[in-house]
């Protein structure tokens, strides 16, 4: 068989006649099929090499004419790399220039940065810019400036944290929790925010908090709960520390009702204990876990206050 | 003199529409390069831009680089450009701009052999990395291997197989294009395959082998 046919026949370029001749020859042997197979093949293929000039054709006219007018002299075609020392030099000082805008920017204190401290399945404690110390329980998280140039300290809550405030007069410090400002001097409380709640508990000093156009000022073993809508509750003096928990890894109970500790022990251990009779809820509770297992802090309640503990697809029933 | 041109361009225009009721005799006669106008800018401007992306694609899938491929069909214009002035030439206008565009893209990749040869390997393995399926992968090993083949093949082969493939021209206009006989393209396509299967067929062997088992 002809090459030049076989081509011919590939292209489309055949008569009928001719087309009928290749067909027969390359259905006649399983040879003669792989031989227009490598033609085709070869055909096929190449046509992955086809470019499309994408250069335009007046704007390449314009080029040309620059090049009449100079008897041939290039313009710069774009795109087009050639080497010269101005060029060279150029570089290098452009290299120069960004290294040091890059350095003096890296050794300046960056003005005005937000940080924000997330915890996730583990309490975090993290050190603010004035030195103050911040607990963060589990899924909480605080915002704040990287530098304190503001006349007051100011930091944003969710969740719950336990604050020790580096005492500074001229700058007070004061939390953003859930419409609530609250205003220290130098102390050290607890904020817990949860939906709209808050509560807050002082631990040392003093502490000012304005919500809902009143300012309410706690003192060390003082306790203030805001509900939704900002609205204040009465002090309260603290019963207990268990809500210290997540810092101090104890549960201390002073007389506090069995459904506290649940939830509690609930949040602390993600456990899902309920209490399965009412006459329960309130059976008051002395005593402190020290860093126990929660099965372990059951155990020691099924056996002070005789309650059954079933547990059911996860769930652990108090009766 | 423009009006030889305008009619040149008439004569491709209906070419294309229609490529089986035109005589190849009279394409050839006003497609010569002796009516090409002596500096006549306009004429010149026209012959530029109607022929500019096709000599652009030729040599850019010679050289695999845009830049250098307007380079090459730009110094191909010049040397046009300045001959018209001095010299009358005969011959296919067409086949005169191919042929040199051609020529001229081999010579520079002589020249810059070293630097070519390394970008088109970087221009390959790049590609094999992108696409790290073996499949891919033979695919760009074989497109590489069908280029250098291509570059390879002798110039009128290599132009004919140019129109064919990537300006996808039938047998007919392409003979009318160069001032050939459809005899003569027929010829030379069925050259440049061959050689082109000459060339390949161990490696079309291999990648049966390597994607049949």
């Amino acid at each position: 068989m002809n090459d030049n046919l076989l081509v011919k026949y590939l292209l489309g370029e055949a008569t009928e006649a001719e087309s009928e001749t290749v067909q027969q020859w390359i259905q006649s042997e399983e040879a003669n099929n792989r031989y227009y197979d490598q033609f085709k093949q070869v055909w096929e293929a190449s046509r992955e090499l086809a470019v499309r000039s994408t250069v335009d054709e007046h704007a390449a006219w314009k080029r040309f004419q620059y090049r009449i007018e100079n008897g041939g002299k290039v313009k710069q075609a774009p795109g087009r790399q050639r080497f010269s020392w101005i060029k060279i030099a150029a570089s290098l000082l452009l290299v120069v220039s960004i290294s040091a805008v890059l350095y003096f920017a890296a050794t300046r204190q960056p003005a005005n940065k937000t940080i924000i401290a997330q915890s996730g399945q583990y309490v975090l404690i993290d050190t603010l810019p004035d030195g103050s110390q911040v607990t963060l329980n589990r899924n909480s998280s605080i915002r704040y400036q990287n530098k304190f140039t503001d006349t007051i300290r100011s930091v944003a809550l969710k969740g719950e944290a336990f604050f020790n405030v580096t005492p500074d007069k001229k700058q007070p410090f004061v939390v953003s929790v859930n419409n609530t400002t609250i205003r220290v001097v130098g102390t050290s409380f607890n904020i817990r925010s949860e939906n709209e709640n808050t509560a807050i508990v002082v631990e040392t000093g003093e502490v000012q908090v304005i919500a809902g156009g009143t300012i309410t000022v706690l003192k060390g073993g003082e306790k203030l709960l805001l509900k939704a809508g900002n609205k204040v509750a009465d002090k309260e003096v603290v019963s207990d520390q268990l809500y210290n928990y997540y810092r101090t890894h104890e549960f201390a109970c002073d007389e506090t009702p069995l459904w506290k500790l649940v939830d509690v022990l609930n949040e602390a251990y993600d456990a899902q204990i309920a209490i399965g009779k009412k006459e329960l809820r309130n059976l008051p509770i002395t005593t402190t876990f020290n860093n126990e297992s929660l099965d372990k802090i059951l155990e020691i309640i099924h056996l002070t206050f005789d309650i059954t503990v079933n547990r059911k697809n996860g769930q652990i029933i108090l009766q | 003199m423009s009006c030889y041109i305008k009619k040149l361009n008439l004569d491709a225009a209906i070419s294309i529409a229609n490529p089986y009721t035109i005589k190849g005799m009279e394409l050839e006669k006003d497609s010569t390069l002796s009516l090409l106008p002596q500096r006549d800018k306009a004429a010149f401007e026209e012959i530029f831009k109607s022929h500019f992306k096709r000599l652009h694609s030729y040599a850019f899938t010679i050289l695999k680089d845009e830049a250098e491929a307007e380079e090459i069909v730009q110094q191909v214009f010049f040397k046009l450009w300045e001959r018209t002035q001095t010299h009358s030439f005969s011959g296919s206008l067409n086949a005169y701009l191919y042929r040199a565009v051609h020529n001229e893209s081999l010579n520079f990749l002589k020249h810059q052999q070293v630097r070519t040869n390394h970008q088109l390997h970087v221009a390959y393995s790049m590609k094999q990395h992108t696409d790290d399926s073996d499949k891919k992968v033979a695919a760009a090993e074989l497109e590489k291997q069908i280029h250098s083949a291509l570059n390879e093949l002798p110039e009128q082969c290599r132009t004919i197989f140019q129109l064919s493939r990537f300006d996808e021209l039938k047998y007919l206009e392409i003979a009318d294009k160069l001032g050939l006989s459809v005899k003569t393209v027929e010829h030379q396509m069925g050259k440049a395959l061959k050689l082109m299967r000459i060339k390949l067929v161990h490696f079309l062997k291999l990648l049966l082998l390597f994607f049949h088992i």
